[in-house]
This record gives structure tokens, sequence and C-alpha cells, in this order.
């Protein structure tokens, strides 16, 4: 009889312990991180805006180095303003304000764009990691930076090569 | 001669790979209404869906039928010859805001307004590509649906050279309007293959 009663209470015991283990682990909420600098500069749709801006850059500049080359040619080489010829001063002066209205006006233009970029980069970033967190069952997803929004964290807990890995599959339209 | 028997079986294989199974009108109908959501992509970005549906030239021959069921068999071939060089999606913008209307979101004035009508009648397509395999094509063809507010989404039927079904088809949109950037989506090419054919 007593042996009886002792395997009773040990199996509810071990159902019990079974049950509190499980709970404890299914009502923790699924957490993990991300390294936010890594995030943003391994995704995709990043380094294309990145090679867009610099060949934006890289024509403005061309623009700006042919008008150069004519005010050289028009300043026939001199250091100074006395020894330019007369006939080309006026066409000189002309041509520099036209440089450095060309220069303000392609400052204007690249910060625009790069603004703009920025913007669209966020928005996606931040819509993919939601994706991902809802598919993968996230409760939260941290994001670790430089400026210490977390000090610590285990590294089991980092996702960021999986939702580099994923971001750049949903950027690129690709289905699962 | 085993070289020769290698090469007509992946020729059989090849071909095999991309025949279809031929279906009428009804079966077409009902194939269709089971398996068009295979052949659609989505993607969401903030408050905006982004759809992308792939329209088989059988599907278009069907709208004929039901818009008039008179139609001849002669009047579907033509339909069908005009559209075979013709790859066609619907793309919808959809506005996930109860009761909003895409067009009007976060305008400034009755002018931008204007602006996004004048954009998406004619100037759009010049900003959508489709990648069929190594090929990135121009839209060539665009219609704007107008719904004037009564939607919170607006359709573009969409249409790109090209007849090469055996390839994943990838639209690229450049959301200028409301800044939301490159957007791609992508059909497989196991879902087009298994698109069947009609039989007029």
């Amino acid at each position: 009889m007593k042996k009886t009663i002792l395997v009773i209470v040990t199996v509810c015991l071990f159902g019990l312990s079974i049950f509190i283990s499980g709970y404890t682990y299914y009502s923790k909420p699924k957490v993990a991180y991300v390294s936010v600098s890594s995030l943003y500069n391994e995704f995709s749709y990043k380094l294309e805006m990145e090679t867009k801006l610099k060949n934006l850059q890289s024509n403005q500049q061309m623009a700006l180095d042919s008008i150069k080359m004519e005010m050289k040619i028009l300043s026939n080489g001199a250091s100074r303003v006395e020894d330019i010829p007369k006939e080309n001063l006026v066409e000189l002066q002309q041509m520099q304000q036209v440089y450095y209205m060309k220069e303000k006006k392609f400052s204007e233009e690249y910060n625009s764009f790069s603004q703009e970029y920025n913007t669209q980069i966020i928005k996606q970033l931040n819509q993919y990691v939601i994706d991902y967190g809802k598919e993968n069952g996230y409760d939260y997803i941290f994001g670790a930076n430089s400026e210490g929004s977390i000090m610590y964290a285990n590294e089991g807990d980092d996702v960021t090569k999986e939702v580099v890995e994923y971001i750049n599959k949903r950027y690129n339209g690709n289905q699962e | 001669m085993i070289k020769y028997c290698i090469i007509g079986f992946l020729g059989v294989l090849l071909f095999s790979s991309c025949e279809k199974s031929k279906l009428n009108a009804k079966e077409y109908k009902e194939w269709y209404s089971e398996n068009d959501n295979s052949l659609e992509s989505e993607k969401r970005i903030g408050e905006f869906i982004y759809k992308l549906k792939y329209l088989p030239v059988e599907a278009i021959i069907l709208e004929a039928i039901k818009n008039n069921p008179e139609v001849t068999r002669d009047e579907l071939l033509k339909i069908q010859e005009e559209q075979k060089d013709i790859q066609t999606f619907l793309f919808r913008i959809e506005l996930d805001i109860k009761g909003a209307d895409p067009m009007k979101y976060q305008l400034k004035d009755q002018i931008e307004y204007q602006k996004r009508v004048e954009y998406y009648s004619f100037i759009v397509k010049n900003d959508i590509f489709l990648v069929d395999g190594n090929d990135t094509l121009p839209c060539i063809i665009h219609h704007f649906e107008r719904y004037y507010g009564s939607a919170p989404y607006l359709n573009l039927m969409v249409g790109f050279k090209g007849t090469s079904n055996c390839n994943d088809k990838k639209l690229i949109y450049n959301d200028i309007v409301f800044n939301n950037g490159i957007i791609k989506l992508t059909i497989n090419k196991e879902e087009i293959e298994n698109i069947p054919e009609l039989t007029i």
C-alpha cells in the first residue's frame, strides 16, 4: 500500500515538474538582438543606394572638373590675377560664378538624394525586421548599437546573421 | 549512339518540363479560381502593401468570354494572337488604413493630387521593369484604373515584351510617390510552368 502511494506521489511530482518547466519555458518571452550597424551596412538596398550615390557624386565631379579645366585654359596657366589676359578676365569671373553655383546645387542635390534614400532604407529595414520577428515567433528583437541600448547579451541570442540573410532575401523579392 | 540517346532524353526532359496540360474554358475557370493565389506575390512596407499578380493570356481570354458570352472563336484566337508576345501583370498598391485612398495619402494640396494622377496615368511605366531570366525588360504598356477614392488601392495593369515562361518573373518598381523606394516582387517559374493551356 505504502509502495503504491510512493509511486503515485513520485509520478505526480514528476508530472508537476514537467508542467512547471514547460510553463516557465513557454511563458518566457522569446527574445533576440541584432547589431543595428551590421544590419544597416549589410542590407543590399543600402549597398545599391550607396553605389547610386557614388555614381551621382562622380558625375557631378566630372561636370565640375570640366568647368575647372576651361577656367585653367582661360587663365592661360597664370597663378596671379594680373597675369591673366584681360580679354579673358570677364569670362573667367563668370565661369567662376557658374562653378560655385553648380557646386552648391550639386551638394544640395546629393544631400537631398542621400536623405531620401536613407528614409527608404530605414522604412524597408524596419519592415523586414518586423516580418522576421513575426515569422519566427519573437516577442522582442532588440537593436544593439554603439549608443549602449544593450550593454550585454548572450551571444546565443544574437540573430544578426539570420536577419541580414532574411532582409536581403525579402528585399530581393524572393519567395519562400 | 549513346550520345544521341542522352541528347534525345535531355530534349524530352526539357520539353516535358515546359509542357502544359490542356483544359477547356470551364475546366480552366475552375483551375484558375483555385490556383490564382499561386500566381501572386506581395510585400508590405509600412502602411502600404504591394501586390503582384501574373495574368496568363488564358485569364485575359476568359475575361473576354465573361464580358461577352457571345464572343466567337475567331475573336478569341485574335486576342490570343495579340497577347502572345506580351506578359501581363496586375500590380496593386494598397493602403492598409481603413477607408483611406492612396491617391490622397499625405497629400499637400490639389496640385499634388493632379500630379499623382498624371504620374500614374502616363509616367509610372518608366519606373517599372521586369527581370525575366537574364533580361531586364521595360514596361511597354500600362493602364491605370481609376477608382476616384472608392477603393483603398490603385491598380496598374502592366505589360512587358517576351514569351519565355520558364523563368522567375521579378517586377522592380521604384516608388517615388510614397517614398518607399525600390520594391521587388517575384513570381516563381514553377508556378508559371504549372499554368495549363486553354483550348479554344
